[in-house]
C-alpha cells in the first residue's frame, strides 16, 4: 500500500495526497452544508416563469444556468458528493491499520460510502410514484412523480378504505374586535374568565353535548297581526304532511308530486272573500333586451307561444324546472335549475338558446348569432303546474272559506271549521286545519337530545360595560355570538385535523391468485416483490378514494446498512473508544489511531 | 398540578444559587446548587409526564410541548455532563437557557390537539427524544463556546489567560451530543421511509437537520486540520468556538426558524406555521 510520507512528489502522489487530506474533507463538509443552505433559501424546482416573476430576467437565468434552482439534482452538487466519497475511500485506505481502536473511524467512513451508493442505486434502478385508487377498484399501474404511468407486475385491489376519526374536540374562542385579538377560553363550568386587556368576563354556565334549538310556534296576541293556520294533509288515513301556513309570509305549499297547491289568504273584507278564484300571476316570464337600442320587453313564457318584437321572432320551445331532468314530466321535476328554451328568428336566421333563471349570464358566455339580444327569465318560487288547488281564506269577524279549484275553475267552496276533515275533490286526499293563531310567533328554546357528543352548545354569560347577557353558543354556528356592544364575539368550533388514521385493505393478485392481503395504514406499508405501498393521503372530497405512495427502492438495504454502521461507528468513537483507551492506558498499552 | 410557572420560578432560583456559589463559594452550595438543579429538573420532568398522560401521546406535537420538552432535555444533558465533567458556572447559564425556553413556552398556545396520522409512530418518539437530548447537549456546548469567547475578549484577546479550558470542555460536550444528533437524523430518515416510502426528500426541515449535522461534523474534524494549517496556534480555539456558535445558530434555525424560509410552504413539518 502507498504510504503518504514515502511517495515521491509525482503527479500521482499529489493527487493521492490531495484526496487523502482531511483539509479537503472539512472543506467539502462545509461546502456541502452551504450548498444545502442555498437549496432552501432559493425555492427549488419551480417553472422558469416563476423564477422570472420572482427574481427578474437576468438573475433568474443566472440561477438556472448555475443550477441554483435545482441544487440537489445539479451536476456540481453531485460532483461534491463524488469528491467526498473519493476522499473518504482514499483516507480510509491510507490510514487503515486494522486495530480495534480504529473500528469506529472505519465504520463511520464506510457508512457514508454505503449510504451514497445505496441512494445512487435507488435513483437509477428504483421508482417512486403515486396511485389513487377507489374502494372496490383494482390497479395495474401507477404514476411516477412526473406523471408517466408505470406498470405493476401484479394487480393491486383496494377492498375497502376506512377513515378513522378522533372524537371531535371543540374550542371556545373569543375575539375582541378593537384589539384584533383572539383567545382560547377554558370550557370549564362556572369559572369566570376575564378576557385579558378588555372589560369582558365570560362565564360558562351550562353545557349540552348534543343540543338542539327547538322552535315552537306560539300565539302572541288575539289580534290578527300575523295570522297563521296549522294544516294537516291526509293521504288515505294518515297525516302525510303538516305545517304552518302564514298569511303574510310563506302562505303556500306545493306537494311533492306537484299535483296540489295549498294557499292561505287573509282577506280584509267580505268583498275579497268572493275573489277566491283570482289566479296569482305565478307564471314564468321571459325578458328580452335589445342592447343597442336599449329597449326591453317582458313576455309570458308559455311553451309553444311566439312573439314578434323589434324585427325578431321569438318562440318558447321548452320549459324545465331542472335542466338535467328536462325529459321527465314537469310535475316530477324539482325547481333546481329552471330554464327556458327560446328560438330566435331574425336577419341571421334561426337560433336556439337556453336561458337559466339562476345563471343569468349563461347566454353571454356562449356563442350566438344575436349578440345584441340579452335574454333573462324569471321563475316564481311558488310556480306550480298543478291541476288542483285548495285555497283557505279567512278574514275578520270569523269569515272563513275553503275553495277547491280544478283547472282554473272553482269546483266547490264552503266555510271551513277547525278540526274538521274535508275531502279534496275526489283526489282521495283530505285536509284539516287544526290551529289558528291570529299572531303567529316563534319561540326558541334549547334542549338536550342525547348524551353523545354530537352538536355541543355552551350557555355563556358575558359581563361587560353594558351589563350581563346570557346566550347559547352552538358549535359550528353560522354566526359568532356577539356581546351587546358588538365588540366581543364568541365562537365555538371544532379545531384542527381530526383524522386519526386511514386504512386501506389491500389485496395482491399475482398470476390470477390472491397472494397477499394486508390492511395498511400510515407508518405500516404493504411490501411485495420489492414494491412498497404506503398510505399517503385521502381525498377530502371523496371519502372512498385512497391515496397510496408506491416505492420500489433496491438501494434501501445498503442505505440502512450505512445507517447502522454510522450509528454504531459514532457510538463506538465517542462512547466506547474513550473507555477502551482508559482501560488500555491503565494496563500500560499504547496505541494511536 | 405542577404548573409551568412554578418550574420557571424554580429555575430562577437555580440560576441564583449557581451565581452565589460562583461568587461567594459558600460551603452549603458546593453540592447544594446541583441538588437544587435536580429538584427543578424533577418539576420539569413532572410537567412533561403529566402532559404525556393528558395528551395520550408523546408530548412533542406542537410548539408548546416541544419547548417544554427541549427545556427538559437541556436539564437532562446538563446533569449528565455535570456528572461526567463538572461544569461549574455553566449550570447557571443552562438554567437561564431552560428559563428562557419555559418562558417562551408559556406564551404559546398550550391546547392539546389530536395527532395527525403520520405522527403516530414509535419511530417518531425515538427520533425526537434522541434529537432533543442531542440538542440539549449542543445547547450547553453553545454556552461553553460563548463563555470561551467572553473570557477571550475579557483577557484583552491575550490567549494565554483564557485557560479556563472551555474550548476543551466544548469539544467533549459535542462529543457527547453528536451521537444523539446522528441517531436523531438516522431515525428521522427511517421514520420517513416507514411513513412515506422515501428516506430522504430534501424537505427544508430535513435539509437543515443535515446542515446542522454537517457543521458539527466539520467542527469535530477541525482539530485534525487546524494545527496543520498555517495559522497562529493561539487562534485555533477561537475558530473552534466560533464554529460552535454558528452551529448552534443553525440548530435554532432548524428548530424555530424554518417558517421564515421561502420554501416553508412546501414543508410537512414546521412548527408555528400558522
Ligand atoms: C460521517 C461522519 C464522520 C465521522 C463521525 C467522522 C469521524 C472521524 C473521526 C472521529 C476521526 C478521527 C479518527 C480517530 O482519531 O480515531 C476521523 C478522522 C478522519 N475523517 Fe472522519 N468522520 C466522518 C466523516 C468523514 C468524512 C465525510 C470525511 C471526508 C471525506 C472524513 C475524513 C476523515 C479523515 C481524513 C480522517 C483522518 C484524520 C486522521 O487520522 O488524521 N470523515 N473522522
Amino acid at each position: 500500500m502507498l504510504s503518504k510520507k514515502n511517495v515521491v512528489q509525482s503527479e500521482e502522489g499529489l493527487l493521492w495526497s490531495f484526496f487523502t487530506s482531511v483539509k479537503l474533507a472539512v472543506a467539502l463538509i462545509f461546502l456541502i452544508a452551504i450548498a444545502c443552505g442555498l437549496g432552501t433559501f432559493i425555492v427549488q424546482d419551480k417553472t422558469p416563469e416563476e423564477y422570472k416573476a420572482r427574481f427578474g430576467d437576468s438573475l433568474a437565468s443566472f440561477l438556472q444556468l448555475t443550477q441554483f434552482t435545482q441544487v440537489f439534482h445539479s451536476y456540481w452538487f453531485t460532483l461534491l458528493l463524488v469528491l467526498l466519497a473519493t476522499n473518504l475511500v482514499c483516507c480510509t485506505i491510507d490510514r487503515w491499520r486494522g486495530t480495534l481502536l480504529q473500528l469506529g473511524f472505519i465504520l463511520t467512513h464506510i457508512s457514508i460510502i454505503l449510504i451514497l451508493t445505496g441512494s445512487i442505486i435507488g435513483l437509477w434502478f428504483g421508482e417512486k410514484g403515486v396511485l389513487w385508487i377507489a374502494e372496490g377498484q383494482k390497479a395495474e399501474q401507477f404514476n411516477l412523480r412526473n406523471g408517466t404511468p408505470r406498470p405493476l407486475p401484479f394487480e393491486l385491489h383496494l377492498d375497502s378504505f376506512i377513515t378513522e376519526k378522533h372524537p371531535p374536540k371543540y374550542d371556545l374562542l373569543s375575539y375582541v374586535k378593537d384589539q384584533h385579538k383572539e383567545k382560547f377560553l377554558y370550557t370549564e363550568l362556572g369559572k369566570p374568565q376575564p378576557i385579558p386587556k378588555s372589560p369582558y368576563v365570560v362565564t360558562i354556565k351550562d353545557y349540552i353535548p348534543d343540543a338542539a334549538l327547538l322552535e315552537e310556534a306560539i300565539n302572541t296576541s288575539e289580534e290578527a297581526k300575523n295570522p297563521a293556520i296549522f294544516v294537516q294533509l291526509y293521504g288515505s288515513e294518515n297525516v302525510a304532511v303538516e305545517g304552518w301556513l302564514v298569511a303574510k309570509d310563506r302562505n303556500w305549499y306545493v306537494d311533492r308530486k306537484r299535483d296540489l297547491k295549498l294557499e292561505y289568504r287573509w282577506v280584509e273584507s267580505s268583498e275579497e272573500l268572493k275573489k277566491v278564484n283570482v289566479i296569482n300571476p305565478s307564471k314564468p316570464t321571459l325578458t328580452v333586451r335589445q342592447k343597442e337600442k336599449n329597449v326591453s320587453q317582458e313576455f309570458q313564457a308559455e311553451v309553444g307561444r311566439s312573439y314578434t318584437w323589434e324585427g325578431y321572432n321569438l318562440k318558447v320551445l321548452d320549459f324545465t324546472l331542472d335542466f338535467t331532468q328536462r325529459t321527465r314530466p314537469l310535475k316530477e321535476q324539482q325547481p333546481n335549475n329552471p330554464g327556458i328554451q327560446v328560438e330566435l328568428d331574425g336577419p341571421q336566421g334561426k337560433e336556439n338558446r337556453w336561458v337559466f333563471a339562476n345563471f343569468p349570464d349563461w347566454d353571454e358566455m356562449h356563442p350566438t348569432k344575436y349578440k345584441e339580444l340579452k335574454l333573462l327569465c324569471e321563475i316564481p318560487q311558488d310556480i306550480s303546474f298543478v291541476s288542483q288547488q285548495v285555497r283557505i281564506l279567512q278574514g275578520p269577524n270569523d269569515q272563513r272559506l275553503l275553495a277547491y279549484i280544478k283547472g282554473d275553475k272553482v269546483v266547490e267552496s264552503f266555510p271551513w271549521e277547525l278540526e274538521k276533515k274535508y275531502n279534496i275533490g275526489d283526489s282521495g286526499q283530505q285536509i284539516k286545519v287544526t290551529k289558528f293563531y291570529p299572531s303567529f310567533g316563534v319561540k326558541q328554546s334549547v334542549v338536550k337530545r342525547s348524551d353523545e357528543l354530537k352538536k355541543p352548545a355552551l350557555y355563556v354569560e358575558i359581563d361587560g360595560p353594558r351589563g350581563k347577557i346570557t346566550d347559547w353558543v352552538f358549535a359550528e354556528a353560522q354566526q359568532a355570538t356577539a356581546y351587546t356592544d358588538g365588540n366581543l364575539f364568541l365562537l365555538y368550533k371544532q379545531m384542527g385535523e381530526n383524522i386519526k388514521d386511514w386504512k386501506s385493505k389491500l389485496r395482491i393478485v399475482d398470476g390470477g391468485k390472491t397472494v397477499m392481503e394486508k390492511t395498511i395504514e400510515v407508518n405500516d406499508p404493504l411490501k411485495y416483490k420489492g414494491y412498497a405501498f404506503y398510505q399517503a393521503s385521502y381525498d377530502p372530497q371523496n371519502e372512498k378514494l385512497s391515496g397510496l405512495q408506491v416505492a420500489r427502492d433496491p438501494g434501501v438495504p445498503l442505505v440502512y446498512g450505512g445507517f447502522f454502521s454510522l450509528c454504531f461507528g459514532i457510538i463506538f468513537i465517542f462512547y466506547i473508544k474513550p473507555l477502551l483507551r482508559r482501560r488500555m492506558s491503565a494496563s500500560g498499552m499504547q496505541e494511536g489511531t | 398540578m405542577i404548573n409551568i410557572n412554578i418550574t420557571l420560578v424554580a429555575f430562577v432560583i437555580v440560576s441564583i444559587a449557581y451565581m452565589v456559589r460562583e461568587v461567594w463559594r459558600p460551603e452549603i452550595l458546593r453540592r447544594g446548587a446541583v441538588a437544587i438543579f435536580v429538584a427543578a429538573f424533577l418539576l420539569n420532568t413532572v410537567l412533561v409526564i403529566n402532559r404525556w398522560i393528558e395528551a395520550g401521546h408523546a408530548p412533542f406535537s406542537n410548539l408548546y410541548e416541544s419547548l417544554v420538552f427541549y427545556a427538559w432535555s437541556v436539564g437532562f444533558a446538563y446533569l449528565i455532563l455535570e456528572y461526567l465533567y463538572g461544569m461549574r458556572i455553566v449550570g447557571a447559564l443552562a438554567a437561564v437557557l431552560i428559563m428562557l425556553l419555559l418562558l417562551y413556552a408559556s406564551t404559546t398556545d398550550e391546547s392539546i390537539r389530536p395527532l395527525m396520522p403520520a405522527l403516530q409512530s414509535n419511530w417518531l418518539t425515538i427520533h425526537v427524544v434522541t434529537y432533543f437530548i442531542g440538542y440539549g447537549a449542543l445547547g450547553i456546548s453553545f454556552i461553553t463556546a460563548i463563555l470561551f469567547l467572553l473570557s477571550w475578549i475579557r483577557s484583552g484577546k491575550n490567549p494565554s489567560e483564557t485557560t479556563l479550558g472551555f474550548e476543551k470542555l466544548s469539544y467533549k460536550i459535542v462529543a457527547f451530543g453528536f451521537p444523539f444528533l446522528t441517531l436523531g437524523l438516522v431515525t428521522g430518515a427511517v421514520w420517513a421511509n416507514k411513513a412515506w416510502g422515501t428516506y430522504w426528500s430534501w424537505d427544508p426541515k430535513e435539509t437543515w437537520s443535515l446542515i446542522t449535522w454537517l457543521i458539527y461534523l466539520g467542527y469535530l474534524h477541525l482539530p485534525l486540520v487546524l494545527p496543520r494549517l498555517n495559522i497562529d496556534r493561539a487562534k485555533i480555539p477561537l475558530i473552534q468556538s466560533s464554529c460552535l456558535v454558528l452551529a448552534f445558530l443553525a440548530v435554532i434555525f432548524t428548530y424555530l426558524g424554518l417558517a421564515y424560509l421561502p420554501s416553508a410552504t412546501d414543508s410537512e413539518h414546521i412548527y408555528g406555521n400558522k
